[in-house]
C-alpha cells in the first residue's frame, strides 16, 4: 500500500534560538531565529558544513533539547509548553531516533533492541514479540531475531536500528547521519529501505546527512549555515 | 532477569569481585549470627522458664538460732516454710542443684557451649508447676514423680555423651542411679540436666563436697555425745560447740527454691513481699529474669552481628563503586535509552535492579557457604555433644532480605546520578 503524502504540516520549527555559553566571554548561536515547516510523509534532508545547527535542530525536533526561545510543533502540538515529565511519552509516542552509530544496547537481543521502546509504553510483551517481528521482516532481519547486535554487519545494524525508531509507530523518523558509518552500497539499501517505508506508511523521514545519494531521494534539501536557514532546494 | 544477569557480568571479574565482597560480608553475618541464634534459643528457655515461676535463694546472711546454714548459701527448711506462708504464694517446692561430676572425664577439660552437666533434685511432693513449662517432653520412659528414689531423668545431650537409654544404670557421686527417662532435645538448658528426687541429689552434693561431708559427721557424732549421760559433765563451751555441731541437718541443705503463686495474684508484688517477709532471701521475679535474660542477649547479639555488620558495609562500599563505574561505562546506553521513552524513573528502576541482583547472588552465596561451614562445624563437634551453631529460618531469610536490601541500598546513588544524564551530551560521547 502506497501512502500518499499530504499537505498537512506535521513538523514545526517556529523561530528557533538555542545558545550556549561555555565561558563569560564565549557565547555560541547554535540555532539563530530559524523557522521550517515540515509536511507529512514527506522526506527532508538537513545538510550544512559542521556548526551549521545540524543536530542541534534534529535534538530539538526530538524533543531532546530544550531551545532558548522559540517553538517546536509537532502535529499541532506545541512541544515544549508540555511538562517536562511528559517528555519521554511523548518522544515515544511522536518520534524515531536512527543514529549514525547505529547505538543499539549489545547486551540485548536483536528482537530486545527493537521492542525496547516498546517496553517504556508498557505494552504487554507478547503483543511487543509480535509487532517487532512484524517490522523485523521489513527491514529483512527477522532470522536474526535473537541474535546479538556484535554478530550482526554495520548495514545489518541500521536495518535494527530503523526497526526501533519504527516500532511506535511514531509520525515522524529523525535520523543524523544514518549511512555515515557505512559504505556506499550498504549506505545506499539503507537508504532504498528508508524510501520504500517512507512511502508504505507515510511517516515524515527528517534525515541530516552529507551523502548526496540522500539528497537525491529527498523531496527537499535544507541547507543550514551558523544556525540559519542559507537555502531549500 | 537474564537481561539484568548480561548486564551484570559485561565486566565478569569486576562483578564476581564485588559479588565476592557481599559474599564474604554475608557468609560472616551467617556464621556469627547462627552462633548467636544458638544462644538466643538456649536464653529463650531460659527466659520462659524463669518467667513461669519466683526462683528464690539465699540472700543476706543471718545467724538463726546457730543454724549453720543460715549464714551459708543454702536456704533451710524454716525459710521454705515461711516462703509457704506468705499470702498469694501456691506453692513452694525446694531444690538441690549441684554439677555433675563425670567420673570418666577426670580433667573436665574442652570447651562447653550452652548449660554445663547440671543434678537437678527437687522435693517430688510439692505440687509446684512452673506457669511456662509444666511438663518436659519425654523421648522415651517417664519423668520423675512423687514417691521416686534412687532413680533419674536425663537431658538429651548428657544421654547421647553418655550413651544412655531408659532402663541403663548411671554412676553419679559413686552411687549407682536407673535411668527411667530421657528427654527429647530442648535446644536449651534441660538438655544438660539430670533430674533426680531431692533427697538423693543432696546426697550428692555433700558426697562431692568435703565440708558438707565433715559437717554431717560431726554432727553425727554430736547428736550422739547430747544423747550420752555424761554431755552434762561437759564444759559449758564444750557444749555449746557440740549443740551447734548437732544442729546440721541434711534437710537445710537446699540450694534453691521456686514459688508459684494463686490466681490472680501479681508475681511481681508477691517477689517483693517475699523478700520483704522472709529474712535472708533473695527472689529473682518473672520480670526480673525476662530484664536479665534480655540484656545478656541483647549485649551478645550486638558484639557478635555488629561484627558481621561492618563487612557487609564494607561490601557495599563495593557495590556502589561497581555501579558508579557501570554507569559511566553506558553513559551512551542511557542516552538511548531516553532518546526511545525511558523515564528517570525507569533508569532508576533498572539499576536499582541491577544493583539489588547484586546483592542478592552475593546473598545467596554468602548464606550457602555459610551454611555449610556452620554444618562442618557441628558435625566435626558432634561426637562432643556441642552443638554451637543454628541458622534458624529467621537468619537465612533476614541475611537474604539484608543482602538485597544492601544491594538496592547502595544502588541508590549511581541509579539518581544514571536518571540524571543529559541524554544529548551522552548521545555524542564515544
Amino acid at each position: 500500500m502506497v501512502k500518499k503524502k499530504t499537505d498537512n504540516i506535521i513538523l514545526q520549527a517556529k523561530n528557533l534560538k538555542k545558545t550556549y555559553k561555555p565561558s563569560k566571554e564565549n557565547i555560541v548561536h547554535a540555532l539563530n531565529n530559524l523557522s521550517l515547516d515540515i509536511k507529512e510523509g514527506e522526506i527532508v534532508a538537513i545538510m550544512g558544513p559542521s556548526g551549521s545547527g545540524k543536530s542541534t535542530l534534529l535534538n530539538m525536533f526530538g524533543i531532546l533539547d530544550k531551545p532558548t526561545s522559540g517553538k517546536v510543533v509537532i502535529d499541532k502540538k506545541d512541544i515544549y509548553k508540555e511538562r517536562k515529565s511528559e517528555y519521554p511519552q511523548i518522544r515515544s509516542e511522536m518520534v524515531g531516533f536512527i543514529f549514525q552509530q547505529y547505538n543499539l544496547i549489545p547486551t540485548l537481543t536483536v528482537l530486545e533492541n527493537v521492542t525496547l521502546p516498546l517496553r517504556y509504553s508498557r505494552v504487554k510483551k507478547g503483543s511487543a514479540k509480535r509487532r517487532a517481528l512484524k517490522i523485523l521482516e521489513e527491514v529483512g532481519m527477522k532470522e536474526r531475531a535473537k541474535s546479538r547486535p556484535t554478530q550482526l554487519s554495520g548495514g545489518q545494524q541500521q536495518r535494527v536500528a530503523i526497526a526501533r525508531a519504527l516500532i511506535n509507530n511514531p509520525a515522524i523518523i529523525l535520523a543524523d547521519e544514518p549511512t555515515g558509518n557505512l559504505d556506499t552500497k550498504t549506505g545506499d539499501e539503507i537508504i532504498e529501505m528508508m524510501v520504500r517505508l517512507n512511502k508504505k506508511t507515510g511517516q515524515t523521514f527528517v534525515i541530516v546527512t552529507h551523502n548526496p545519494d540522500v539528497t537525491r531521494i529527498a523531496d527537499r534539501v535544507i541547507h543550514l549555515r551558523d544556525g540559519k536557514l542559507e537555502k531549500i532546494r | 532477569m537474564f537481561e539484568i544477569l548480561r548486564n551484570m557480568f559485561r565486566r565478569k571479574l569486576r562483578t564476581t569481585l564485588t559479588i565476592f565482597g557481599i559474599v564474604i560480608g554475608i557468609l560472616a553475618l551467617v556464621v556469627l549470627g547462627s552462633l548467636a541464634e544458638k544462644m538466643n534459643l538456649m536464653m529463650k528457655g531460659g527466659e520462659k522458664f524463669l518467667t513461669g515461676q519466683i526462683s528464690v535463694s539465699s540472700g543476706a546472711p543471718s545467724n538463726e538460732g546457730g543454724n549453720p546454714f543460715a549464714s551459708s548459701g543454702f536456704l533451710t527448711q524454716d525459710k521454705i516454710r515461711q516462703i509457704e506462708k506468705v499470702n498469694g504464694v501456691k506453692a513452694v517446692q525446694a531444690g538441690v542443684e549441684t554439677p555433675y561430676v563425670d567420673p570418666d572425664k577426670k580433667d573436665g577439660g574442652g570447651i562447653s557451649f550452652g548449660a554445663p552437666p547440671t543434678i537437678m533434685g527437687s522435693d517430688l511432693n510439692s505440687t509446684f508447676e512452673n506457669v511456662n513449662w509444666k511438663t518436659l517432653a519425654m523421648k522415651s520412659g517417664r519423668m520423675i514423680t512423687r514417691g521416686d528414689k534412687g532413680v533419674v531423668v536425663v537431658g538429651s545431650d548428657i544421654a547421647t555423651d553418655k550413651k544412655l537409654y531408659t532402663n541403663d544404670t548411671m554412676k553419679i557421686g559413686g552411687k549407682d542411679f536407673k535411668v527411667i527417662g530421657v528427654l527429647e532435645k530442648t535446644m536449651t538448658g534441660p538438655d544438660s540436666y539430670i533430674f533426680m528426687e531431692l533427697g538423693d541429689s543432696r546426697e550428692v552434693l555433700i558426697t562431692q563436697n568435703p565440708t558438707l561431708k565433715d559437717l554431717r559427721d560431726k554432727s553425727t557424732s554430736a547428736k550422739k555425745t547430747l544423747a550420752d549421760p555424761s554431755f552434762k559433765y561437759l564444759s559449758p563451751e564444750v557444749q555449746a560447740q557440740i549443740k551447734q555441731a548437732a544442729n546440721f541437718n541434711d534437710e537445710d541443705i537446699i540450694t534453691g527454691a521456686s514459688v508459684s503463686w494463686k490466681d490472680g495474684v501479681d508475681p511481681e508484688k508477691l517477689s517483693k513481699d517475699i523478700k520483704d517477709k522472709v529474712q535472708g532471701v533473695k527472689t529473682l521475679s518473672p520480670a526480673d529474669g525476662k530484664k536479665m535474660i534480655q540484656s545478656i542477649s541483647v549485649l551478645m547479639n550486638a558484639v557478635i552481628v555488629g561484627s558481621a555488620l561492618i563487612a557487609l558495609v564494607v561490601g557495599s562500599l563495593s557495590v556502589i563503586n561497581t555501579m558508579i563505574m557501570s554507569v559511566s561505562e553506558r553513559k551512551r546506553e542511557i542516552g538511548v535509552k531516553k532518546a526511545v521513552g525511558a523515564h528517570d524513573r525507569h533508569i532508576i528502576k533498572e539499576y536499582l535492579i541491577e544493583s539489588s541482583a547484586i546483592g542478592l547472588l552475593g546473598g545467596l552465596l554468602g548464606l550457602g557457604i555459610g551454611s555449610l561451614i556452620v554444618f562442618s562445624i557441628n558435625k566435626m563437634t558432634e561426637s562432643s555433644n556441642i552443638q554451637v551453631f543454628q541458622v534458624t529460618p529467621r537468619l537465612a531469610i533476614g541475611a537474604l532480605i539484608f543482602s538485597i536490601t544492601l544491594g538496592a541500598v547502595a544502588g541508590l546513588y549511581p541509579a539518581w546520578h544514571a536518571a540524571r544524564i543529559n541524554p544529548v551530551a551522552a548521545l555524542k560521547e564515544e
